[in-house]
């Protein structure tokens, strides 16, 4: 999240997946508005136009159409980003956690997404093995993630 | 800049920076004018970074200077020199200082912004010829409004659930082969000789 937020504010550029997998899909994960998104995006691309980074934040990063546009929300955990990028290295969080004190936030709640959306992503053909993870951990661990997750999401300016 | 005898007044925005533009189509350097202008409006109706602020000022200036090298008679409203604070009023003032006998234009992607120039160009009592954009690919207000073409497993123009023009169905209208995933819009399921629904692939162009 610093180097993506970091090169934006910077350059008032970040390519396609920094926009779609590593800010938007924070934003979506952690539930934030779609109309602050959308105010947020507008402000600091230099390339950003309402007509098409309304459509594209709303119904491609946020799903907040409800998959009009796409056939799946864009979510992944933090071992995607570890996968894809060397952001993760010097991070103060490890990616592949999900509990402990080192857990990633992105993790926790790409976990915490999947659990609470568990039914609509188990009809969707494309997230469904996604959401069958979730079957597997125990009413116990499914419970405390949760709890991680809000409590993270109620600090999230101090994570 | 002659006050009379303009036949078409073209109204070109910044996101329409294009030589080849439908709005130049049969322009008459004799009788027509382009008119362009730097409205503050755009900048700051929604969040804009200083920067594409910048950038498309200066793309437009350097359009402008492109269609006078051109020969077009191009009337340039500045910011600052000619304040306008929308588009509605920067054409207003054109339309008052040219009196053309039409104004041309691109259809403007921001449907706000079809409604206002529409609306004050009714008022003004000079017709608004609003010509499909070639640039973009693009269905036009009127086409969607009209209710796009369907995509096949829908029988009608709109969607049979809600009885509207569907996002789905106006992909549809889309030449075969350019449309992205050309999906019925949930509640209408394909017949079963015609799959509109093309297992959430994407289709490519070609």
């Amino acid at each position: 999240m610093q180097a993506a937020v970091g090169q934006t504010l910077q350059h008032g550029y970040a390519h396609h997946i920094q926009r779609l997998m590593v800010t938007g899909q924070f934003a979506l994960l952690a539930e934030v508005m779609p109309q602050d998104v959308e105010d947020w995006y507008l402000a600091v691309y230099v390339d950003a136009v309402e007509w098409v980074e309304l459509p594209n934040v709303a119904g491609m990063v946020l799903y907040a159409n409800g998959g009009r546009f796409t056939s799946k929300p864009y979510i992944a955990s933090g071992a995607y980003i570890n996968r894809m990028s060397n952001y993760c290295q010097g991070c103060a969080y490890r990616p592949t956690e999900k509990s402990g004190p080192r857990a990633c936030p992105m993790t926790v709640f790409y976990w915490n997404f999947l659990d609470k959306h568990y039914d609509a992503l188990l009809r969707n053909p494309r997230t469904n093995l996604m959401a069958k993870n979730v079957s597997r951990l125990t009413t116990d661990e499914r419970a405390s993630l949760r709890e991680r997750a809000n409590s993270m999401l109620e600090h999230l300016d101090s994570l | 800049m002659p006050t009379e005898d303009v036949r078409h007044l073209i109204f070109i925005l910044g996101d329409q920076l294009d030589l080849e533009s439908a709005a130049l189509n049969g322009f008459d350097t004799v009788q027509d004018v382009v008119f362009m202008a730097e409205v503050t409006s755009e900048s700051t109706r929604v969040w804009s970074h200083v920067a594409r602020t910048a950038l498309f000022l200066s793309a437009m200036r350097h359009f402008a200077g492109a269609l006078r090298e051109k020969g077009l008679r191009c009337d340039y409203a500045h910011l600052g020199t000619q304040a306008h604070d929308t588009l509605s009023t920067a054409l207003a003032d054109a339309v008052s200082r040219h009196r053309p006998r039409k104004v041309v234009m691109v259809e403007p992607v921001e449907w706000g912004i079809e409604q206002d120039l529409a609306r004050l160009c009714a008022a003004l009592d000079v017709p608004l010829e609003a010509r499909e954009d070639t640039h973009f690919l693009r269905v036009s207000s009127a086409r969607f409004l009209a209710g796009a073409s369907s995509c096949g497993a829908c029988t009608g123009s709109t969607c049979r659930a809600c009885a509207r023009p569907t996002i789905s169905n106006i992909v549809a209208v889309f030449p075969r082969g350019i449309g992205p995933a050309r999906r019925g819009c949930g509640a209408c399921r394909p017949q079963s000789d015609r799959r509109c629904n093309t297992d959430m692939r994407i289709t490519s162009s070609g």
